[in-house]
């Protein structure tokens, strides 16, 4: 779970962490980061998802951003992206089309997302 | 969502010293432990050693800001280092918070610096069952240093002491009192301590464990440093490190760490020969289901019955051990 | 208040009534306030306790829960003040003059994560979101731009920074005043300069430790008002608003703030100053929630307990020091990205909670804020649904209409009572800045966040369109982005002022900074120098952050 950027909202990505820890999942915290940390964090605990928390309305260029240098790392084809946030519905579409896997804006129920995670991540 | 991966070609790469094959033999030495001997198959004829550092306390006492200061100094001398950070599995869930890494974002872009977060996963022993296996793939990795940061100190969770050769034990004002220290075994395993958050009554707590360890006996000569830091400001953290150093240098010279590498090994190797007993007992002798079974009697009838019941159930098999021709 | 022997004979009558319909059927919810306070069904005479006189007063008289002004509305209405910002500071401007045009009575400044955080749009980490969540305030041209033709010296601006910031942003205001001919000891306006805003609910990125943004807060109230160098600014609000959003309730949000206030007061009260030096320039910032009693009765019971809080524990003299006054936000975390336009409801609704309540100032959140930036179409629904409630509905003709109402006076007690009890708790872990950096603060929100969550999860609080209703995510309403340009306009801006300002000179007054920095001077005089040599905001914050080290808040989830 990271925070591209610095934008300080930070209720949402605490509480899908935990929920996502009580549905039993490790979950790395990675706070703030940039696109370059997200990636080599990603790359170092070999992660299957990767969770995107976003209020900041620059959702679109961090997204493509992590996207392109996963791409360049050889990575991305075994991670799961998911962006979570402040995000207009219609840019949901956008995001999917670059490879995010699923998008949760605001009032987005944590059971869906554990549910979404559980149900499309291959064993 | 994982591709089934080549362990041979994944052992190329790591040799090239590749992070990203690093990570994933970690993740299969993690998750299918059966396939560990062959991983380290390859790496019979590597001849490296790491320094293993371990840094223990009580959570939130800031050890991964510290591991964080130690390893940027370490990398500012160009040395490659390995960090396994631990935290606790729920019981509840199963899941876990990891939560060491937002304290390294400032050096985690380091080309020499790689770190992995695990999970306990029911291990008791303050650390995890991958880490000393992973320790050991740092070392064919080619890590001249390795920090363990563990989940936290409590009554039962000193393994750490198996594993790494200097043991910081990290402590903050406030957390308890000495006879808290002393019940967790504290006092027996710190080769290192530090007081971190110190402005908020560092010298009490330090004036403590000196008490202490004036009650101590010191085998090896060494008498731990007791340090102090802040480790946001960066104060003291020179001074630790120091400490550090000094104690790597005190285990070296004095031959004291071919026995802490020995303790490693037979630590390491008791682990996996009690593995393998306790799954040969359980398809040869006993199985989980009958185990289950006892129990659910000893609730339901008379629970003092146990110990009769398995002397029974050993004293009635003949076990045989022969070798394959 | 009222007589013995009716009192007795209603309680009679109460009984009957109770067991003529003790089986009546209630609906399958629970009768809670948002606090989760038990509310019967109905409340009586005999529910209100105490002395008119030393409980209730009139308006304008201590203990001040009718108002804070003998005249109140009557006399001026409430100040409509829109948070808004966006893009750059031209662009923003002109958002500032169309509000005003329509009727807005205050301005207020929302500026981007970069000005918030004291980072420079040349720092690649906070570059793609400079002016994406609210105006780019880096240097002093900007507040050029921000201000053009804007009437300042009769309009009061409220500057929405906080203590990592504020100090360089109002300086620069206070400058670009200056320049422009303003005397700015007639400057009308507020800062937010609010410790828990920056670290509670909002993260702060590489900000300094909480210690030093309590002094850094007090060093500039010290040197407005007592000091007398802006003395009818109101340098601090402290904002119950933002921890509200992450989940608190009504009495969590009194206590906070009352706890923060108080450290406030002690620190500027060791460096010499009284009381009635200084208080009666502090103001507050809450939320206007869902529950709409419990939001009055919160306002009412603010105004008596902050008039007690003053007399009793800092006998503090003149009637000013007593009073509270107060700007009201309304709530955002009730807004849903579902249905947009329920949200112009809902924000009426609190809309009216504020003013039944006496607020001195309100903003009225606009209807696609969970999705966006409030559009100019939002914004003025947004202003108009204030103006609704001032110029139609007549609420303004008395003042505190709904004194006397046996359940807000009963519920006003009742939430006093446990503010008190909150506040006490909270000052056992100590000052405000221990509170945080003892991690206290950060569990109290964290157990917050996680309850409302499952209380919305399992249905007990219902958000219509997410768990009632539920329907997809609005699509139609056009989504406000940004200029995609303002990251290259802001570099330019700042490039150009470094290249026309005299650096060796400010370099100087940069190193005088450091050192006031590491003794206990008031930072605000070289400030107030370097920023108008041309500071930025990062350059200065980077001195903090030198200094005072970089904190990791001690989160916990």
């Amino acid at each position: 779970m990271s925070k591209p950027g610095i934008d300080g909202h930070w209720r949402g990505g605490i509480v899908v962490s935990r929920a996502l820890r009580d549905a039993g999942m490790e979950l790395i915290f990675g706070g703030f980061q940039n696109v370059k940390q997200i990636v080599e964090a990603a790359i170092q605990e070999d992660v299957d998802v990767i969770g995107l928390s976003i209020h900041s309305g620059a959702h679109l260029a961090y997204t493509q951003q992590i996207i392109d240098l996963l791409k360049e790392q050889g990575v991305l084809e075994n991670i799961m992206i998911l962006v979570g946030g402040v995000i207009p519905a219609k840019d949901f579409d956008k995001l999917k089309q670059m490879g995010v896997a699923n998008v949760y804006g605001p009032g987005s129920m944590t059971s869906d997302i554990v549910e979404f995670i559980k149900t499309n991540l291959k064993k | 969502m994982k591709n089934e991966y080549n362990i041979e070609s994944l052992i190329a790469r790591f040799k090239n010293k590749d992070k990203i094959a690093l990570a994933k033999l970690i993740t299969i030495i993690e998750n299918e432990p059966e396939k560990v001997s062959e991983v380290f198959k390859y790496f019979e004829e590597i001849k490296h050693d790491s320094y293993i550092i371990g840094i223990t306390g009580s959570p939130g006492v800031g050890k991964s800001t510290l591991t964080g200061a130690i390893s940027k100094k370490l990398l500012d001398e160009g040395n490659y280092v390995g960090v396994i950070s631990i935290d606790p599995t729920s019981p509840f869930s199963g899941g876990a918070f990891l939560g060491d890494r937002i304290r390294m974002t400032n050096i985690s872009l380091h080309p020499n610096l790689f770190m992995r977060s695990l999970a306990s996963r029911g291990y008791k022993g303050g650390i995890s069952r991958a880490a000393f296996d992973i320790s050991m793939l740092y070392e064919a990795f080619g890590m001249d240093f390795i920090i363990i940061e563990t989940v936290g100190v409590g009554q039962a969770e000193l393994d750490i002491y198996n594993l790494a050769y200097s043991i910081v034990v990290v402590l903050v004002p406030g957390y308890g009192d000495a006879i808290q220290m002393q019940k967790a075994g504290i006092i027996e395993i710190g080769d290192i301590y530090d007081i971190n958050k110190k402005d908020f009554g560092g010298e009490d707590i330090a004036a403590h464990i000196q008490m202490m360890l004036d009650d101590g006996i010191f085998h090896s000569g060494w008498r731990p440093p007791v340090s102090m830091t802040d480790a946001i400001t960066g104060e003291g953290v020179d001074e630790l490190i120091q400490n550090i150093w000094d104690h790597k240098e005190h285990v070296e010279l004095s031959g004291i760490i071919n026995e802490k590498k020995m303790n490693r090994f037979r630590y390491k190797i008791k682990e996996l020969i009690y593995s393998k007993l306790e799954s040969l007992v359980l398809t040869s002798i006993i199985s989980q289901d009958e185990i289950n079974s006892i129990v659910q009697r000893a609730l339901n009838d008379n629970k003092f019955k146990i110990y009769q019941t398995i002397q029974d159930k050993f004293e009635d098999v003949d076990i045989q051990i022969t070798e394959k021709k | 208040m009222f007589d013995k022997n009716y009192l007795y004979k209603i309680q009679q009558e109460r009984e009957k009534w109770l067991e003529k319909h003790k089986n009546a059927k209630e609906r399958d919810i629970k009768f809670v306030t948002d606090s989760e306070i038990p509310i019967k069904q109905f409340y009586s005479p005999l529910d209100v306790k105490g002395d008119y006189f030393q409980n209730v007063n009139f308006p304008g008289e201590y203990p001040y829960t009718r108002g804070v002004y003998p005249s109140m509305y009557r006399g001026r209405l409430w100040t409509m003040r829109l948070f808004s910002g966006h893009g750059t500071p031209e662009e923003t401007n002109q958002r500032w003059k169309y509000l005003y045009k329509n009727g807005e009575t205050g301005f207020s400044a929302a500026v981007d994560a970069l000005t918030f955080n004291g980072i420079d749009p040349t720092n690649p980490d906070g570059a793609p979101e400079v002016g994406t969540s609210g105006v780019p305030l880096y240097c002093i041209d900007s507040l050029f731009a921000l201000t053009e033709d804007i009437p300042i010296d009769k309009v009061s601006v409220a500057l929405v920074v906080e203590p990592f910031t504020s100090a360089p942003v109002c300086a620069m205001y206070f400058n670009m005043a200056k320049m422009r001919g303003y005397e700015i000891n007639q400057l009308m306006g507020t800062c937010q300069n609010d410790i828990l805003t920056m670290t509670v609910g909002y993260i702060p990125y590489k900000n300094c430790p909480p210690n030093h943004l309590l002094r850094l807060a007090c060093d500039f109230i010290e040197w407005t008002v007592p000091q007398k160098n802006v003395p009818k600014w109101h340098p601090i609000n402290f904002t119950g608003y933002n921890y509200r959003e992450g989940g608190i309730d009504a009495v969590q949000e009194l206590g906070f703030v009352f706890a923060s206030a108080c450290s406030h007061i002690d620190n500027l009260i060791e460096r010499g100053w009284k009381i009635d030096d200084f208080v009666n320039r502090l103001a507050f910032h809450l939320a206007a929630h869902k529950d709409f009693f419990e939001e009055i009765a919160k306002y009412r019971a603010a105004r008596r307990i902050w008039a007690k809080l003053m007399k009793d524990r800092y006998e503090a003299k003149n009637p000013h020091s007593l009073q509270f006054r107060f700007h009201v936000q309304t709530a955002g975390s009730s807004l849903t990205a579902q249905m947009p336009m329920v949200n112009i409801v809902r924000t009426a609704i609190q809309g009216l909670e504020a003013t039944l309540g006496g607020c001195q100032s309100l903003h009225t959140n606009s209807f696609d804020e969970a999705i966006c930036l409030p559009s100019e179409q939002a914004a003025i629904v947004a202003l108009r649904t204030q103006q609704v409630i001032a110029d139609e509905t007549r609420i303004t003709n008395t003042i505190d209409p709904l004194a006397g109402s046996y359940y807000v006076e009963w519920l006003t007690d009742e939430l006093e009572d446990r503010v008190w009890k909150y506040l006490d708790k909270i000052e056992k872990v100590g000052t405000i800045d221990k509170t945080l950096s003892s991690g206290w603060l950060y569990k109290e929100m964290r157990d917050a966040f996680h309850k409302r969550r499952m209380r919305i999860e399992k249905g007990e609080e219902i958000m219509l369109g997410v768990n009632k209703y539920p329907i997809s995510y609005d699509t139609v309403t056009d989504v406000f982005r940004t200029n995609e340009e303002a990251i290259d306009i802001e570099v330019n801006r700042i490039n150009k002022l470094k290249a026309r300002r005299d650096n060796a000179k400010l370099e100087k007054i940069l190193d005088k900074l450091r050192n006031v920095c590491e003794k206990e001077e008031n930072v605000m005089p070289v400030i107030m120098d370097a920023t108008r040599e041309g500071a930025t905001v990062g350059e200065i914050c980077d001195i903090y952050r030198e200094i005072w080290g970089i904190w990791e808040p001690p989160l916990a989830i």
